[in-house]
Formats: structure tokens, sequence, C-alpha cells
């Protein structure tokens, strides 16, 4: 004889109890008597009753009870009816599911994995890589900006200090991830800030040389921001996505705010500290080794123009900061004459 | 110890004075008898009637002229509207003063007033024998008027404005006073100080000068004295510029460079070199620059020449490596500091230019003067860029010069210039 299902659901609708019963008859109410044991001050000791016809039908009835017993077809029910898979009923304040073993369950979901450049990270070959990278591009940068002897201790102390951090905050990560998903993917995280690192490193040089060759050209102020922006969004994206469940939409929406979000920050802060008179020269200090052999040089009278359009751009600034000024003065004027009269 | 022991300092100056110089009686003379021709000039803001500044003045011509520094009244002159000036007599006595007549590039102002004397000190025309005793007259640290007592040292030849040298003790509100000879005639008028007691005089031929153009025009001020002061700029930059662009200039050599030097004889230069045992580079240095400057206002100095050249030698220094401290000796240099309300920010322009054999990194900026039109500040950076292991900055700034003479002076800067690794 097949067994009998009954789901006690909570409020939300989940699952609180699942119970598998045999018998013919099942009881259901407050007393300890009973086959499903409800635990509901509205519910009267024995509630109501499940019960098998020869024909192997199962049907609900109430045991005429203080607050009665509702059908999720058939409303409040005053004699027996019969029940089909996936039926509920309320005794009470209580809900019951009743599911035959036969009942059809729907296929299993496709576990929704990240990316494959977000997989190939969580690859601890590829974390170790990331971080020895990471440890040789720290201690270069400390080598080139050094002008004396170096030792080997003089380099790996700061390359030492870097991966610490990193390891600390792929920790973080892992341990978010682990509460939300039982998976920690800490070599992932560490990979990810590792290479944003070293990326950001070769772009700060990258700019070096593009302002060098191009003189300074705004457009290469702009790529530090353009950089680090993408990096950015990388990184929090592999992390969001490595870390929770979230959707890919809802990372991509959450990666976008809070990097643009930063990058309007940094910007407005820029902005509003920025003094609002340079006294000093402002012109492209960067230098580089002619380590290719190609340079972008123009000839000597290069320089003659470059001096001649600077003062000619001087001019063109003064007339445009001396125009809107008597603009000004006669619009302030014009208003004061109006509400003179 | 001085605050412990007055009495004992004051005893021995008293015994100083006793046994000293016999010529102290000779300074008692001269005060009481051109004491009531020099007076205190004090600058005071209209709105506080806070006193702004102060400096010394001296009666040099008829109907009440009295000749100070420019830099005393420099904020009354600017901003007539916000300060006003007034003089403080012997007797105590005080009236208002108008600026008539300025000179800049001496720092020289002849102001008028309704003073009480009315005989104006004698000038004297020629120069003393080095050596010969001077006195020195103003009102220093607003502590009454004083006399000092030194000496005359010659002319300071090694500057475009050759001031005369006085070795004694000049102090903060003498400026303006009158620098007197042993009989009472003015020879130079208090400008500076610097070191221990030198001081300098601006000569008294300078201020005649000024004498005769106020009264050919009627004791009567200028229309505009800003015009006046742009005039007396673009005169001057054109007379020190002509002698800097004037032939071929010397060149020193640092290292593998050969770079301009002493541009024009009122340039003072010098150069060193540092190498730490620790570090892995070397660096050598020469530079030449106007030793004074014209302050127009507070934060407005003009009329200098500064060029400074770096020679950087890798002693085993991979190329990055080098090239990492190599750029940070390109920024720019320190003297040029300015204020919003007097100069436009710096318009700066960089090119990747090569020359023969040779790569440079070039960069020129200028600003503009807002109160005189068609004078400017700039500033020259030249980095060589060809070599992996040294390299030559030179960096070069003018103030207050014309935009034909801040061209030719950059061209003939990159073609002097020269750099042979």
């Amino acid at each position: 004889m097949e067994p009998l299902i009954v789901e006690i659901l909570e409020r939300n609708g989940r699952v609180a109890t699942r119970l598998r019963l045999d018998g013919k008859r099942l009881h259901i109410g407050r007393a300890y008597d009973n086959d499903v044991i409800l635990d509901d001050p509205y519910v009267s000791p024995e509630h109501a009753e499940l019960f098998r016809d020869d024909e192997g039908i199962w049907h609900v009835h109430d045991c005429a009870t203080t607050n009665g017993t509702r059908h999720s077809r058939h409303g409040r029910l005053n004699d027996a009816r019969s029940l089909v898979s996936g039926d509920e009923i309320e005794l009470g304040r209580s809900r019951l599911r009743v599911i035959f073993p036969g009942h059809v369950v729907p296929p299993a979901l496709t576990e929704p994995l990240p990316p494959r450049w977000v997989s190939v990270l969580d690859r601890p070959v590829m974390a170790l890589m990331a971080l020895l990278a990471l440890a040789a591009m720290v201690a270069y940068a400390r080598f080139i900006d050094s002008r004396e002897v170096m030792t080997w201790v003089d380099l790996a102390a700061p390359a030492a200090r870097v991966i610490a951090f990193v390891l600390a905050w792929g920790a973080g990560w892992a341990l978010l991830g682990w509460l939300l998903q039982h998976r920690h993917s800490f070599a992932g995280h560490c990979s990810a800030l590792a290479l944003a690192l070293v990326a950001l490193f070769g772009l700060e040089h990258l700019t070096g040389y593009v302002q060098f060759w191009t003189n300074g050209e705004r457009l290469a102020g702009m790529l530090p921001y353009a950089g680090t922006l993408l990096l950015g969004l990388g990184l929090l994206y592999a992390s969001l996505l490595l870390a929770t469940q979230l959707r890919r939409r809802m990372v991509l929406l959450l990666t976008h705010s809070v990097c643009w979000g930063l990058l309007g920050v940094v910007v407005l802060g820029q902005l509003a500290t920025q003094p609002d008179f340079l006294s000093r020269p402002d012109y492209a200090t960067d230098l580089k080794a002619p380590v290719l052999s190609w340079q972008p040089a123009q000839p000597p009278e290069a320089f003659s123009e470059a001096v001649a359009a600077t003062f000619e751009e001087l001019e063109r600034k003064s007339l445009v900061e001396e125009q809107p000024e008597e603009n000004e003065d006669d619009a302030a004027g014009e208003a004061w004459r109006l509400l003179g009269r | 110890m001085q605050g412990r022991f007055p009495w004992f300092w004051l005893l021995l100056l008293v015994a100083m004075m006793l046994t000293g110089h016999g010529q102290a009686g000779s300074a008692e003379i001269l005060f009481e008898r051109l004491q009531d021709r020099v007076y205190q000039l004090r600058v005071i803001d209209r709105t506080s009637d806070a006193r702004s500044s102060s400096g010394s003045g001296f009666l040099v011509a008829d109907s009440g002229v009295v000749a100070t520094n420019y830099h005393v009244i420099a904020r009354m002159v600017r901003d007539p509207d916000k300060y006003r000036l007034e003089y403080l007599d012997a007797d105590n006595e005080t009236g208002e003063l108008e600026v008539v007549a300025v000179d800049v590039r001496n720092d020289l102002a002849l102001v008028r007033g309704e003073v009480s004397a009315d005989e104006p000190l004698p000038l004297r025309e020629d120069r003393p024998l080095r050596g010969a005793p001077v006195y020195s007259l103003g009102n220093p640290l607003d502590l009454g008027m004083s006399i000092v007592e030194g000496s005359y040292n010659g002319v300071d030849e090694s500057s475009m404005y050759r001031w005369l040298l006085f070795s004694g003790p000049l102090n903060r509100g003498m400026s303006g006073g009158p620098a007197i000879d042993s009989e009472g005639r003015v020879l130079g008028v208090n400008k500076a100080r610097t070191g221990q007691s030198i001081g300098f005089f601006v000569p008294v031929d300078r201020l005649e000068k000024m004498l005769e153009r106020l009264a050919a025009r009627g004791y009567e001020p200028p229309d505009s004295f800003d015009a006046v002061i742009e005039d007396q700029l673009k005169d001057h930059q054109s007379r020190f510029m002509d002698e800097v662009l004037a032939g071929d200039w010397p060149t020193y050599e640092l290292g593998p460079a050969r770079v301009p030097d002493q541009l024009a004889a009122f340039l003072n230069c010098s150069g060193g070199s540092s190498s730490n045992d620790r570090e892995l580079y070397s660096r050598s240095q020469r530079g030449c620059g106007t030793r004074y400057s014209i302050s127009l206002a507070s934060g407005h100095d003009t009329g200098t020449i500064h060029l400074q050249a770096s020679v950087y030698s890798s002693d085993g220094m991979s190329p990055q490596r080098f090239y990492n401290l190599y750029e940070r000796g390109y920024g720019p240099g320190r003297f040029l500091d300015g204020e919003e309300d007097e100069v436009t920010e710096f318009t700066c322009q960089s090119r990747l230019i090569q020359s023969g054999a040779t790569f440079w990194k070039a960069a020129f900026c200028a600003r503009a003067y807002r109160r005189y039109e068609d004078l400017y500040d700039t500033y020259v950076a030249l980095a060589s860029v060809g070599a992996v292991d040294q390299g030559v900055i030179v960096k070069a700034s003018l103030r207050g010069v014309m935009r034909d003479n801040a061209e030719r002076f950059a061209e003939q800067l990159i073609e002097t210039l020269q750099w042979n690794p």
C-alpha cells in the first residue's frame, strides 16, 4: 500500500515539515495521539481525519470542530471530500498539503555557473601564478624607484606586504562565499585582485609612455581613469559571481553602480580639492628611456612653434576671460535698472 | 643672557660710546639738524584704520615733495581706494600724503603733502671714497627716528641695479630714509639689507632724474600709475634682455653637456656636484640667476632671470630605473610663485624634438600679467632623452618680459645647448 505524504506549510508557503505516513486512516489534531500533531491553539485536539476508501481514494472530513476545516478547492468541509495530490487543507491557522508518492516534480534547474574566465581564476595554479606575478611586479616597482644598491630583502619586504594584503582580501571574500553558498573560491578571489593590481601597474607605466609620446595630451590623462574603472568593474564582477548566488544581471547592475559611483566620488573629490589657482607651470613631466628605437620626435622648429602657440593660447584665454565678465556686468546692470523702475 | 643682565649690556654700550669713535659727536649734530625733514610714512587701511605697512621718507624738493622707496607705498599705489598714506614728523605731527611719482626699477617713489619743514635735504652729486663714514636715518621697527653710523663701500657690481653698498645695521622700517654723508648731503635712499650689517642704498642720481621729470610735469601725479609702471617694466625688460640676447652666450662644460653660462654680466653663477657613495648616480649642477627682483607687490616679484642645468649620470642603474629618477628632476622649478590677482595661470606646450642625433623633451610655459599688458613670466624646461644612462636637464625662467624677447631667449637656449655623450 502506498504511503501518503503530508506537508505542514509555513505562512509563506514553504514546507516546514514533511511526513511520510502509512495506514488507511490518519488522524490530525492537537492531541498527542494523532498521526499529525499540530501545535496550533485554534486546532481542536481531534480535528480532522484522512482515510482511504476501498477503491484507494483518499478523503478528508472534519470531526465537528470549533473552527472547522477548509479544503483548497471545496471550501469549508461539512462532509467528507475526496483529495487529489497537491490539495491543501486549512485547520485553525495551520495549513497542510497532501501529496501522493507518484506526484510529478519538475526536472532540476541547471546551477548558474560563473563565466569561463571567472572559473579559470578560481584554479589554484592560476592564483599561484597571479601572486607570483604580483610579487615580481611589486619588487620591480620598488627596484626602479630606488637609487641605492638593493638587496633581496629590500625587494621582498614590500612584495610580502602586498601578498599578505591580497591573501587577507581573498580570505574575506572566501568567508562571505562560504556563508552564502558553501563555496569559498579563495583562489579565485586572490587571483582576481592580484591580476587587477598587476594590470594597474602596467597601466600606470603605459600612461607614462603615452604622456611622454603625446606630450601630455588631455586624452592621455583620461587613460588611468578609464583603465582603473575597467579593472574595478572586472574585479567586482568576478568577486560577486564567485561569492554570491546573485543573478548575473543583478551582479552587473551592482558592479556598475558601485564602480561608477566610486569614480564619481573620486572625480568630484578631485574637483573640490583642486586649487583655484595654480602658480606653478603644469606640463608633462614624464621622461622615458629610449628603449624602443622609435621616438615620435619632431624637428627643432617644432619648439619655436610651441612657443608661439603658447602665447597665442594665452591670448585666446585672456579674450575668453574678459568677454563673459563684461556681459555679466551688463546683465547685472540691466537687472538693477529694471529693479530700480 | 641679555634678558638677565640688561645692566651689563647697557654699561658695555656706554663704555663703547665713551672710548670708541670720535665721530659720535657728528652723528648727534647731524641728527639734530636733519630730523625735522625725515618722516615716518604709514600706509593705512581706510576701512579698519589700521596701519598696513610703514617706512621712512625725507624732504627732497619744495612744495612738500618727500622721497621714499616704492616698496613702502606699493600697496597704496596699487589699491588707492583701500589705503591712504600719512606721515609722522619729529614733532609727532601727522598729515596726509599723495603719491606723485614712482620708479619701480629703482624702488623709488615721490609723495607730496603739507609738511611743516620747507628746506629740502641737499643732494650730493659725486660718490664718496670707499670707507667714508655714512649715516642712515629712519624709523626702525617703529621705535622712533634713529640715526645709524656705518661706512660707504662702493657700488654693487654684481647686479644690474648697481646699488650703493653700506656697512652698517639697517633695519625694517628704515626703508626710504636718507643715507647722508658727514656734511648732511644725501647720497642715497635706504633700500634693503642682507647678511650681517650689509645695507643697500639707491644712488641719489636716480632720485634727481625723477625729480626733474616731476618738476617738468608740474608736480602733478600721472593719470594712471599702472600705465607708468607698465612702461617702466617694459623699458627695464628691453634693457636687460638686450644685454642677455646680445651675441653668443658663453658655455660651461658640465659633464658631456655644454650649457649656457653667465648670459650677462649682471647674473651670478654657481655650481656644484653631489654624489653619494650609497647612491647609484651622480648629479652636477650649474646655475645662473639675478640676485634681486623688482617687488611690485607682496606676492608679485618680477625682473628676474634664472637658468639651471643639471647633468645626471647613472652608475650601473638599468635604463628604467635611471629614467624614473631622472624624470623627477624635470618638474617645475621653485622660483615662480605668483598670485591670482597679479598673473594668469601658466599655459604650457611640450614637444619631443630631434636635433642632430640628440632627442630633447622640451616644455615652454608662459603666463600673462593681469595689470600690465604684453608682459609675461616664461619658463623653459629641456631634457635630453637620447641616452639610457645619462642626461642633462636645463630649466630657465624669465619674469616680466615681452613676447619677442621670450621667443628669442628660448631659441637661443636650444641652439646653445649641446649634448655629446
